[in-house]
């Protein structure tokens, strides 16, 4: 173990063994000697000894009396048992140790208590500040200080008992914040009977710790030192002292962000290289005259005083930081800093007014708040996607962009919108003291399931068949968003913007397959293509799906068309959409060979079922009626038979091919139809260009019937 | 020393920044229309409403309650907008005292009732059943 602690000699004594003349067992080391009756220990001794030492008299009693008992009899008759002198005495102890104004630029401020109590050193201490002041005037001031506005005279003419330093140093902050806090009400009563400080209107909101005694010792301190002229130490110091204790209140009262601590007066990151000599004439900021108007204090906001044309901030304080900074300071930076805003304020204040425009009540909000809610707003903008999650913004970009450049700027790049992040900060739920278990916390960046709740629909007797057609049109129309989604993500693999093709991470195919699926039904499987294709919305998906699809994969989807077309077109009546399809079909018409339009009609043609054996034989939901009925439907025929006709004149396949019959039956089945249909047929879009193809298959009257219905040129007839 | 100058927002955003310490008339969930200068915003569009008044209007008349300081919740916000101040100057509407203006109130919300009773009675009649849980105006 360490030896000498700054020179001093720390060793401690050696484990002794029994004492002299006694043998191991004889002797007891836990007797009454060291542990009981015997232990009383004899005041009067160690007392006189330290009194010599220590050289002031009887501060340390009356706290050493509290911390046992209050009712302890005061043996010296010293001790007051009220409350105020001990507080007054514990006080002047912490003090006692740290303050000498000679020795205040040297001294770090740091409260007694706040390095372990080293015997040696706290009494050599004592000592020198004692030696200071041989008229105990020191001890006078702490006390007042102390004491806190109590009964000043009285305690100036009751020296406090003596104490040894180091039990006191130990407890001396906790307790003294404690008391501190139980006497503010206390004070703040005897404050207003006070004669000579005018300015306080109520005591000091929180607890006033040791540093804030240290502070206001510190000037306290100074103040001496620049008051040549200035009355004896006794009395106006406090009081200035005292104000600025009380005024330390203040500043709380308006900082809503930061938490309520003991401010300090002045910005400790102000230098002053000596106090300026007018000093004294200026008080701290936090002045308030008795009668001024509270709703303007409280948002901080002055009348314009005539020292508010000097500097704001006073700066008699010349405070460095300590190396190990309490955190408090911290806190009291912060303040200052608001503090300082407050101050722009008023000035901007000032110049608005002289600008003719009287609006006291303007900027409440400061432009910290301001930038506090619009760091909320760009949070929120915050993606790493923004072609996805700020689409349209992106979008307006993009083409802003575009037209910079066709104007022939070279303009920059594609600017994101300004990003901030919060540092991540790892959740960590809230934890009480004693209590069992963990607490369910549920926030925006942690959010827990808290009530098991689930929505349940209540069933209703009445109106269920338009319930039931709304339900599906609604189920649709959800499985329509469902392949939106993936259309648009074809869409996005060709967009010019590469954020938009990084964000699809599938491939084409896959989505493709994916869309397929749903539209054409696997065997067995709800055909859930007529449902979507009675919304608009499924045709327009159908329209911008087909560009991205292969021929093959486009056949079923027209011979799913032509199936349902009865429904379809039926409810395309409002829409109107159909048409929009048209050139799609031309082009796919226009490369498809025999089979695929074998493929594309068969469901027109009479099918001869089995199980539905009727005497006619076109089924009665074949779609040709409705299809020549149709003006889109006749000009899908009409293209069909078009591109039938020149693959027979390139005799592609050849004539003998089997799918020529369906086709025959095809054409002989259209014409049939068409004399049948009650209503006069639509003309075809596109007119029919080759009429002598179909002589091959029909005879002449249904030829006729044809080409009247396909509107063919008959210059052109055969 | 125009120092802390009042930041701006990012491009395409809207904000309520911009209306701060305006004379703004808010229209309420409620149907209360209130004129006040605002005087604090939050991120959830709570509004801090200063020297306020509540302006009733019934037909081409309307009457004004001095009200102080409000604080609205956002949620209950429907619209607010700019007062131009020459335009209040020439208002088209003639002031009345607040008896008055809560009397004809009064009157205008009876007046409503028995229209609406009819027009239940009404659809009761021809078999059409208007509950007024149907009915989702606010005000």
């Amino acid at each position: 173990m360490t030896d000498s602690f700054f020179d001093f000699d720390a060793a401690l004594p050696a484990d002794e063994g029994p004492p002299h003349g006694l043998e191991e067992d004889e002797y007891d080391a836990l007797n009454d000697e060291t542990f009981g009756a015997e232990t009383e220990w004899h005041e009067d001794e160690w007392e006189n000894n330290h009194e010599q030492l220590a050289g002031h008299s009887g501060v340390t009693k009356s706290k050493e009396s509290f911390l046992q008992q209050p009712d302890d009899d005061d043996e010296e008759g010293l001790v007051s048992g009220s409350a105020a002198a001990q507080l007054e005495a514990r006080l002047s102890e912490i003090i006692l140790d740290d303050e000498s104004p000679s020795k205040h630029k040297a001294n770090i401020a740091m409260p007694p208590g706040f390095w372990p109590p080293i015997p040696n050193l706290q009494q050599k201490q004592a000592a020198r500040a004692a030696g200071n002041f041989p008229n105990a005037n020191p001890p006078a001031i702490f006390n007042q200080l102390a004491a806190m506005g109590q009964h000043f005279p009285q305690q100036q003419q009751q020296p406090p008992p003596p104490r040894p330093t180091q039990m006191v140093t130990v407890r001396t902050v906790e307790d003294l914040e404690r008391d501190l806090r139980a006497k503010s009400q206390a004070q703040l009563h005897q404050q207003q009977h006070r004669d000579g400080s005018p300015l306080h209107r109520e005591g000091p909101k929180g607890p006033m710790d040791a540093n804030q005694l240290i502070e206001m010792l510190r000037v306290m301190g100074t103040m001496p030192e620049n008051r040549p002229q200035g009355p004896p130490q006794g009395h106006p110091n406090p009081d200035i002292v005292l104000r600025l204790a009380q005024n330390q209140g203040k500043p709380m009262m308006h900082q809503p962000p930061p938490p309520p601590n003991g401010a300090m007066m002045l910005p400790p990151g102000m230098r002053h290289p000596h106090p300026p000599p007018g000093m004294h004439h200026r008080l701290p900021m936090n002045m308030y005259p008795p009668n001024f108007p509270p709703h303007l204090r409280m948002r901080g906001e002055m009348p314009p005083m005539p020292w508010m044309n000097q500097p704001p901030m006073p700066m008699h304080m010349m405070h460095q930081p300590p190396p190990g900074m309490h955190p408090h300071h911290q806190a009291q930076m912060m303040s200052q800093q608001h503090h300082m805003m407050m101050q722009q304020h008023h000035q901007l204040q000032q110049q608005a007014r002289q600008n003719g425009s009287h609006d006291p009540y303007a900027g409440l909000m400061t432009p910290k708040d301001k930038q506090w809610l619009i760091n909320i707003q760009i949070l929120q903008l915050n993606s790493q996607k923004p072609y996805v999650d700020d689409f349209y913004y992106t979008a307006f970009q993009f083409k802003k962009q575009r037209a910079k450049e066709k104007a022939g700027e070279r303009g920059l790049r594609l600017q994101r919108r300004e990003q901030r992040t919060l540092e991540p900060r790892a959740y960590t739920p809230a934890h009480f003291e004693g209590s069992l278990g963990k607490l369910q916390v549920v926030s925006v960046t942690a959010p827990r399931k808290i009530i098991d709740m689930e929505i349940m629909n209540s069933d209703s007797a009445d109106a269920q068949t338009p319930v039931r057609d709304t339900r599906k049109v609604k189920q649709a129309l959800l499985e329509l968003e469902r392949l939106y989604v993936l259309v648009l993500q074809l869409e996005d693999l060709e967009h010019p913007l590469p954020e938009a093709q990084q964000s699809v991470t599938e491939c084409k195919e896959e989505i493709v397959s994916k869309i397929l699926n749903t539209l054409i039904p696997a065997a067995g499987a709800e055909d859930k293509f007529p449902s979507l294709l009675s919304v608009r919305k499924g045709k327009v998906l159908l329209l911008r799906l087909f560009p991205h699809l292969l021929y093959s994969q486009q056949t079923p989807l027209w011979r799913s068309l032509l199936q349902n077309f009865w429904i379809i077109s039926r409810k395309d009546m409002q829409d109107q959409v159909l048409f929009e399809m048209f050139p799609a079909f031309r082009e796919w018409c226009a490369q498809a060979v025999l089979p695929n339009l074998v493929e594309v009609i068969s469901v027109m043609l009479p099918q001869k079922s089995e199980a539905n054996p009727s005497p006619s034989n076109i089924t009665p939901r074949s779609p040709l009626p409705a299809a020549l009925s149709n003006k889109f439907g006749v000009s899908i025929i009409a293209s069909i038979i078009n591109r039938a006709g020149e693959l027979d004149d390139n005799s592609c396949p050849p004539k003998t091919h089997p799918d020529w019959q369906s086709w025959s039956q095809f054409v002989s089945t259209v014409a049939e139809v068409s004399c049948e249909l009650a209503i006069e047929p639509s003309t075809p879009l596109d007119p029919l260009a080759k009429p002598n193809s179909l002589t091959r298959f029909v005879d002449n009257k249904q030829s006729q019937t044809l080409q009247r219905l396909l509107q063919i040129d008959n210059k052109h007839a055969a | 020393m125009n120092d802390g100058s009042n930041p701006t927002c990012p491009p395409g955003t809207a904000t309520l920044l911009e209306e701060l310490d305006k004379k703004l008339m808010v229209l309420l969930r409620d149907g209360r229309t209130l004129i006040g200068y605002l005087r604090s915003v939050d991120q959830f569009a709570n509004l801090v409403l200063h020297r306020t008044i509540e302006r009733i209007h019934v037909g081409k008349e309307y009457g004004d309650i001095e009200r102080g300081v409000f604080i609205v919740r956002g949620e209950n916000v429907v619209l607010l907008g700019e007062i131009d101040s020459e335009k209040e100057a020439s208002l088209p509407l003639k002031e009345i005292s607040v008896d008055d203006i809560l009397a004809a109130q009064r009157r205008e919300q009876e007046a409503k009732i028995m229209k609406e009773k009819i027009v239940s009675t009404a659809l009761k009649d021809r078999g059409l059943n208007m509950s007024s849980e149907l009915i989702t105006d606010e005000f």
